[in-house]
């Protein structure tokens, strides 16, 4: 069997493992496999007698299937064959916790050993940046985003007073709104939101943000299954996400100013 | 009947982590090293399909540590070692199993004698 053959062969195993490792291991830890797992073949391969293809497919199928080999280093069937039941209560409690209560179950999620680094980091980002944006687009729409001066009063006075205007613009400044002066037709006062208008934006803000928490959590309870029934699981997930995410998108992200 | 397969793979794999462990002991030993002198011990049956991720988790867990090594044909080797823990845990597991296993062995011979 010549160097070419033993290559490609050898190449196509580890391609396969790396791919079949990706999602379930860091990186580094994924570098770290397939480089052990080519070291363990090239070692072997080495002390092998015949350096014969069937020798070569016999150290291949100690290691077993790559994607065997690559389940048996994911971390969740490696706990799964330890009978602890702790971090599993951990990593459930974090689950519930983040639909209920982001920050605890964000702690919580951070203690347990069953998510990657990466996971945790996305879940901590999707429910604390969604609490920060919502927050802030509540303080905006509490300040009403602009302050209208009108100087057209039931078209009685004429005109604010200098004073007045002075005034006004100091508060204006304070708050941190935009000041728009209304006196006459070609500057028109903007029409108040009605309390209906109001009431329908706080609601759908509290739908969005108990969404966000709820797709860290279900994220989370996806990224705590065994390889097999997250990859049946993912597809669903993915599309409930980008329905919940246009929905957002066309009802409260769009219509800002 | 059978005894549970389940079971037996599920003894073995707690005893296996502690017979990886009691390779290194006194010794570093790169993976391929390992790998060979635990899989010529007889009624283990461990293939490296199952010895590689163990050692993965034993890192892990910091029971053992790793430095790589450059060998005299270039290749980089990763060498093995006890951590303090690992070393704690094993004499502990040793101790435990030779109650265990003794006890095991007397009723299995002479449960009805007892």
């Amino acid at each position: 069997m010549n160097d070419r053959e033993y290559q490609e062969i050898v190449g196509d195993y580890l391609g396969k493992l790396d791919r079949a490792l990706r999602g379930s291991v860091s990186v580094v830890s994924r570098k770290e496999i397939v480089d052990e797992v080519h070291q363990h073949i090239d070692e072997a391969w080495s002390a092998s007698t015949g350096r014969s293809r069937t020798d070569l497919l016999n150290i291949l199928d100690r290691l077993g299937e790559p994607e065997e080999l690559a389940q048996e280093y994911s971390p969740s069937s490696q706990m799964q064959s330890s009978p602890s039941k702790d971090p599993d209560l951990l990593s459930v409690a974090a689950v519930v916790c983040t639909a209920l209560f982001w920050p605890l179950g964000v702690i919580l999620a951070w203690l347990s050993p069953r998510w990657l680094v990466r996971d945790k980091a996305i879940a901590t980002f999707l429910t604390a940046g969604a609490f920060v944006f919502l927050l802030f687009n509540v303080l905006a729409a509490g300040n009403g985003g602009t302050a209208v001066l009108d100087c057209n009063q039931s078209q009685r006075s004429s005109s604010c007073s200098k004073a007045q205007i002075q005034q006004f613009r100091q508060q204006s400044e304070r708050d941190g709104t935009k000041l728009v002066t209304c006196w006459n037709a070609l500057q028109p006062c903007p029409p108040e939101p009605t309390v209906a208008q109001n009431v329908a934006k706080g609601i759908i803000m509290g739908f969005s943000l108990i969404g966000f928490y709820f797709v860290a959590a279900m994220f989370l309870a996806l990224r705590r299954l065994p390889l097999p029934s997250r990859r049946a699981f993912a597809l669903p997930f993915s599309s409930v996400v980008l329905v919940g995410a246009s929905f957002l998108f066309i009802t409260v992200i769009s219509p800002l100013p | 009947m059978e005894p549970d397969a389940s079971l037996i793979t599920q003894m073995r794999k707690g005893a296996l982590q502690y017979c990886v462990l009691a390779m290194l002991r006194g010794r570093e030993r790169y993976g391929y090293e390992l790998v060979r002198s635990i899989s010529e011990v007889e009624g283990l049956d461990i293939t490296e399909g199952t010895i590689y991720p163990l050692l993965s988790r034993l890192k892990r867990e910091k029971l053992v540590t790793t430095r790589l090594v450059e060998s005299e044909e270039g290749r980089a080797r990763r060498y093995y070692r006890l951590t303090m823990t690992g070393e704690v845990a094993l004499a502990s597991f040793e101790v435990q199993w030779n109650v265990f296993s003794k006890a095991v062995d007397k009723v299995l011979h002479q449960g009805g004698e007892l």
